[in-house]
């Protein structure tokens, strides 16, 4: 031992105080650079850790609120699909409901017409039976009141009484 | 007949006057086989030709006489309108037209 410290001309005394002079040195780094140190990165760490979790929660959120939004989305087109097979649906009802109406007024008026023309053809067929008749009638009492004699109007009576 | 003229006062039927004539002279004709007949025409038909109606009339109705009055009515054109009772016998032409016209116009 005393060769070692003779070869190398080590001062033990100074050893010593360089041994407590780094071990004060090295206790105020611990204390006061490591520690603290080591503090931050081990929050830093969790505050990372943290962040990476809640960003997966929130992908797997914002995944979840996508599909979601999809669902809606296609139940909407779904809803909106039947509605608007309701609607054309209601709107072909309504149509031939339409066209029958129209079929019916318009069959109404054309009888309504035809009622019409056979009651004026009536009307005027009746005035012209009364126009030919009192023609006749006319045409006839002046023939009689021409032709009928005293003698004929006697053979008449006596032709009635027999 | 004062007294049925009274009675008819009394019982307010002065106003029927006619008629019970015309019932009193049809009750009268009846009883006594009498008959009163309107013979209407265009014009005068002649001695022979009324002989005839008061023979038709008396084999109709089986009187035994006939009171026939006669009547002018230039409107019937020719033929006659026969009215005895409650009956009318019309041969007249001018119905005969009439009856014509209906028919036409139907």
């Amino acid at each position: 031992m005393e060769s070692l410290i003779s070869v190398f001309h080590i001062d033990l005394k100074l050893f010593i105080a360089q041994l407590l002079n780094f071990a004060i040195v090295f206790s105020v780094l611990y204390f006061f650079a490591f520690k603290p140190l080591v503090k931050m990165m081990t929050e830093r760490t969790e505050k990372i850790d943290k962040s990476l979790k809640d960003a997966e929660e929130i992908e797997a959120r914002l995944s979840l609120t996508e599909k979601e939004r999809h669902e809606v989305i296609s139940a909407a087109k779904k809803e909106a699909s039947l509605i608007l097979t309701e609607a054309n649906k209601l709107g072909e009802e309504k149509k031939a409901d339409l066209i029958v109406k129209a079929r019916e007024e318009i069959g109404l008026i054309i009888n309504n017409e035809r009622a019409k023309l056979t009651a004026e053809k009536a009307a005027t067929l009746k005035e012209l039976k009364k126009e030919v008749a009192d023609l006749v009638i006319l045409s006839m009492e002046k023939l009689l009141n021409e032709k009928m004699t005293i003698a004929k109007d006697q053979d008449l009576v006596k032709k009635l009484l027999k | 007949m004062p007294s049925f003229v009274k009675l008819l006062g009394r019982n307010q039927d002065l106003n029927k006057e006619a008629a019970i004539i015309e019932i009193f002279q049809e009750i009268w004709n009846k009883e006594n086989g009498e008959l009163l007949a309107t013979l209407s025409s265009a014009r005068e038909l002649g001695k022979e030709t009324k002989e005839m109606v008061v023979d038709y009339l008396k084999e109709k109705t089986a009187a035994q006489k006939i009171n026939l009055k006669e009547n002018i009515d230039e409107d019937l054109l020719g033929g006659f309108v026969l009215r005895y009772g409650s009956q009318i016998l019309d041969g007249s032409l001018k119905t005969g037209l009439l009856n014509l016209k209906t028919r036409l116009e139907k």
